[in-house]
């Protein structure tokens, strides 16, 4: 599943898409490009008095190569908007990025290097359908992953702070000295 | 006195475009079978680079996945009934 290098005894707990309400408006455009010519021709026919009769056959093909077109486009778009991905193992997060077809980015930290978790809800439809924007930030580095749209943020981030609680659970009983623990967890 | 009142209510219908000046409805009669079965190779050459470019994603990165596989099946379903439909009224028009 997503052609993840995972390490020996890596547990994958979840896996995040982003929420359905993007589909939906890539969907939406797509649509209304779907029935554009049919409303070009009926404004046409009523505002500019056109006269001129389409082959039918010659209109089902045109009509067919455009929604063939369309088609594939929103298939790009579907692909390039589901292999966006936040995947939590039991060790680390991992973002994936498809920005498009052929550009896709890959970025990982781990659990225990966690520091703060910041989750946005963010204008009417995102309180609606329950979307938002979590931002997650480490101790010590430069790096931060953040995910936008994602279902149920607030779920999202209390499993991720549950994989951490346990995670330094796991390295407080795991005998290693305190100064040690702190630098496993800074860097 | 006829002659006149014809002329006053004779009505103008412009052919096409008439404010773009294109005069779309004579353009359309002018396609030949031979440019639908042209159009029809470029939509199968091009529709067959974004089919092998979209397998190539989702086997690599989302296979077994259960949404990846109905939106395989999906996707191929509509693809070859669409163009079974473009063949076919190519074939009638000609």
């Amino acid at each position: 599943m997503h052609n993840l290098p995972l390490e020996p005894g890596e547990k994958v707990l979840v896996i995040y898409h982003k929420h359905w309400i993007v589909y939906f408006i890539d969907a939406s455009i797509l649509f209304v490009l779907l029935i554009l010519p049919r409303l070009a021709y009926i404004w046409l026919i009523n505002n500019n008095g056109m006269s001129f009769k389409i082959n039918q056959d010659l209109t089902v093909f045109l009509y067919m190569a455009w929604f063939t077109l369309l088609w594939g486009y929103f298939f790009i778009v579907w692909t390039n908007i589901y292999l966006d991905a936040w995947i939590v193992t039991d060790k680390r997060i991992i973002d994936i990025e498809q920005v498009s077809l052929f550009h896709r980015s890959v970025s990982d930290f781990r659990i225990e290097k966690i520091q703060n978790i910041t989750v946005k809800e963010q204008g009417l439809l995102a309180n609606i359908f329950g979307y938002g924007s979590i931002k997650v930030e480490t101790a010590g580095e430069q790096v931060d992953l953040s995910f936008n749209y994602l279902p149920h943020p607030y779920k999202v981030r209390d499993t991720i702070s549950e994989c951490h609680d346990k995670c330094m659970n796991h390295l407080g009983n795991s005998g290693i000295s305190s100064p040690a623990h702190n630098i496993i967890t800074e860097h | 006195m006829d002659g006149g009142s014809n002329i006053l209510f004779q009505q103008n219908y412009p052919s096409g475009l008439g404010f773009w000046g294109i005069n779309f409805g004579q353009s359309l009669s002018n396609v030949t079978p031979n440019i639908l079965f042209g159009i029809l190779l470029i939509m199968g050459v091009l529709m067959g680079g974004v089919t092998i470019v979209l397998y190539y994603h989702w086997l690599r990165y989302g296979f077994g996945e259960k949404m990846v596989i109905f939106a395989q099946v999906l996707y191929t379903i509509v693809l070859v009934l669409a163009f079974i439909v473009m063949i076919s009224s190519a074939a009638h028009y000609a």
